[in-house]
């Protein structure tokens, strides 16, 4: 299948008072049309980043310092600003943590959505009212013709986002990035949302970037997970192999310090020791070695390399290289001789 | 709405009261009196000025008979400038300070908003760096002092616009400049501010991601927000700018009512001062009234009830 995006070592970085940071240190990854895509990492592990840099919404400090962001096999990255606004909305659109914030406060929200069709589409005003209450039935906004002079403070958190993802559908877009789109909702309302995102993506076979720092959100709605730590992708994988065999020491961390309903009680839980990287001044070598469990000396001297091991998976990590001992090797368990 | 309109009368009807009697016993306080002079009057003439003015009887009673006359809109007669009542004052002066005031209110916002929006917009550029430069020496330049330097530059050394009277337009240029000067600045300032702060906003990013141009991101989503801190300060500043400057308008000998509020106090002037505070506090007031009345049109968050 047609890879619909590919990001290929992708480098993004910051200006600051203690000089450039680089948030995103050569990512890679591709995703294909109608496919969803998880990306799940810590605060800082430049999810967030990686996403905005492909639709090149960075923050004026910010800058893409390296690689390619092929969108239907043409470079995003050296487009110009107006040829970057036909895309934006209309090819790729996004929606946002904090549906609180992310709306004007000041506009009513049918016609926030309703710029979204007059910019890319431009037809009558009456057709695109229409469409607007339309997509509002879509991501079931009850009562859509009264709903549509309301102002976002009259809206609950989950109709914020209803409407955030009702604007973003606006256009048809093929690639809908969703960054954090669950984070600052109630628990119930959250799997709403989700549901709704899964049954949209399913009628209108649009592929779903979805960020997250929640493996629970990724693995209800996503094919495939990309596990980022220090802006790096540690591991990718489709999403079942994941969890049933997490191959990179940060991931098998991640999913230890997830409580499980039926867990036994008396068994604490096993949080990632340390804090993620300062990344004015990230470590040497992999960034989780600090904290990991399984670290040897080589990890503090040389980022590993993705190691390839299984059809669509790849890990960031030592423990797979051949010359690696398998004894006490957590990742070299069932894989030892598949290597 | 109109029992908020109602309610807000009535709380302005207060304030002023409380103003009023406020300033009223404050400038009993002060020592001497309207008929203080360096050469003594004899103790009869004193006296019977005192009986003529009520000024012998007890303060409370004073403070009734003059809030009696406020009743009727009569502010008193001037007890310094005999056959002058403090309404001539008003009547004489207002006019002048309110065109004066009203061309610089024109002037600050046609200049003030603009470069702030720059400033903000090319933050860290040049632009923002001239402007944010002029601006700081606005705010703390004295207006006399911009006054003064004006007037040896423009007036003295090239001759370009006349020092002293508004029988012309030309005649407004320095005055406008030098009596504006620190609100253009102070609202440049906070326009810039204000705007870099809402750029800075969730919903200018969701806007830029609808493929919006950075010109229309500013125009439909930024700048209607960003007004709202300006038109905040906008009601003292139009209430101050209207009733005259003391400063400007002795520098350039213009016949406004600024004057009034210093000379009233130098002379005892007890009715001028507290018309002439009367007067500024009602601006003051209405002109906040009329703030509050904007937001509900610029705000659909905040509703009166």
């Amino acid at each position: 299948m047609a890879d619909l995006l590919k990001v290929e070592g992708l480098r993004t970085s910051f200006a600051t008072q203690d000089g450039r940071i680089e948030a995103v240190k050569g990512v890679d990854f591709s995703l294909n049309q109608g496919e969803t895509l998880g990306i799940v990492g810590e605060s800082g592990s430049g999810k967030s980043v990686t996403s905005l840099s492909i639709l090149r919404l960075l923050p004026s400090a910010g800058q893409i310092s390296g690689g390619r962001v092929l969108f239907g096999g043409q470079d995003l990255a050296s487009f110009d600003e107006k040829a970057m606004r036909q895309v934006r909305g209309a090819q790729i659109s996004m929606i946002f943590q904090d549906p609180m914030s992310s709306l004007n406060p000041l506009i009513p929200v049918g016609k926030q959505v309703e710029e979204m069709l007059q910019i890319h589409w431009k037809t009558e005003k009456a057709a695109m009212k229409k469409r607007v209450l339309h997509l509002f039935e879509r991501v079931r906004i009850p009562d859509p013709a009264a709903r549509y002079r309301c102002y976002p403070h009259e809206f609950s958190g989950g109709m914020r986002q209803r409407v955030m993802i009702a604007m973003a559908l606006a256009c048809e877009p093929s690639l809908l990035i969703a960054d954090e789109p669950t984070t600052a909702l109630d628990v119930t309302v959250q799997d709403q949302i989700l549901v709704l995102l899964r049954e949209l993506r399913q009628e209108t076979g649009m592929a779903v970037m979805m960020i997250s720092h929640d493996l629970g959100v990724i693995a209800e709605v996503c094919d495939r997970v990309l596990v980022m730590y220090g802006g790096m992708v540690m591991e990718s994988a489709p999403i079942d192999a994941l969890f049933e065999n997490p191959m990179h020491p940060y991931t098998l961390g991640l999913m230890e310090s997830i409580p499980a309903l039926d867990q036994d009680r008396s068994k604490e839980l096993q949080p990632i020791p340390g804090s993620p990287p300062d990344m004015s001044n990230p470590p040497k070598g992999c960034p989780f070695h600090p904290r990991c469990l399984h670290a040897r000396s080589i990890c503090a001297q040389q980022i590993p390399s993705s190691f390839a091991f299984e059809e669509g998976r790849t890990s960031r990590c030592w423990l797979l290289h051949p010359d690696a001992p398998s004894t006490s090797n957590p990742l070299k368990k069932g894989v030892s001789h598949g290597v | 709405m109109a029992r908020y309109i109602l309610k807000r009368v009535g709380m302005m009807l207060i304030s002023l009261l409380l103003i009023v009697t406020m300033v009223f016993f404050l400038m009993h306080a002060i020592p001497g009196g309207p008929f203080t002079a360096q050469r003594e009057l004899p103790p009869e003439v004193e006296a019977a000025l005192m009986a003529k003015y009520n000024l012998d009887e007890s303060l409370p009673t004073q403070l009734g008979h003059y809030l009696l006359g406020l009743l009727q809109g009569d502010l008193g007669p001037s007890f310094k400038y005999p056959g002058m009542s403090v309404n001539d004052f008003i009547r004489e002066g207002f006019p002048v300070s309110a065109k004066l005031g009203g061309i610089t209110i024109l002037f600050v916002l046609l200049a003030a908003l603009p470069l702030g929006i720059v400033a903000a917009l090319k933050n860290g550029k040049w632009q923002d760096g001239m402007t944010m430069l002029l601006a700081t020496i606005g705010v703390t330049i004295p207006s006399f002092v911009i006054a003064t330097i004006l007037l040896y530059l423009f007036s003295h050394k090239l001759g370009w616009l006349p020092a002293y009277g508004l029988d012309s337009l030309v005649g407004y240029i320095l005055p406008v400049v030098a009596l504006g000067g620190y609100s253009l600045s102070f609202l440049a300032r906070l326009m810039r501010s204000s705007l870099l702060e809402v750029m800075g906003q969730d919903y200018i990013r969701t806007a830029r991601s609808k493929g919006l141009s950075q010109t229309k991101v500013v125009i439909r989503h930024a700048l209607r927000n960003a007004l709202i801190p300006v038109i905040t300060i906008l009601g003292p500043t139009v209430a101050a700018l209207l009733t005259g400057s003391f400063v400007i308008e002795k520098i350039f000998a213009l016949p406004g009512m600024g004057k009034h509020f210093v000379t009233s106090i130098t002379n005892r002037d007890y009715t001028t001062i507290l018309g002439i505070t009367v007067f500024y506090a009602v601006f003051l007031v209405v002109m906040t009234f009329v703030v509050d009345l904007f937001y509900v049109l610029i705000d659909p968050r905040i509703k009166y009830e």
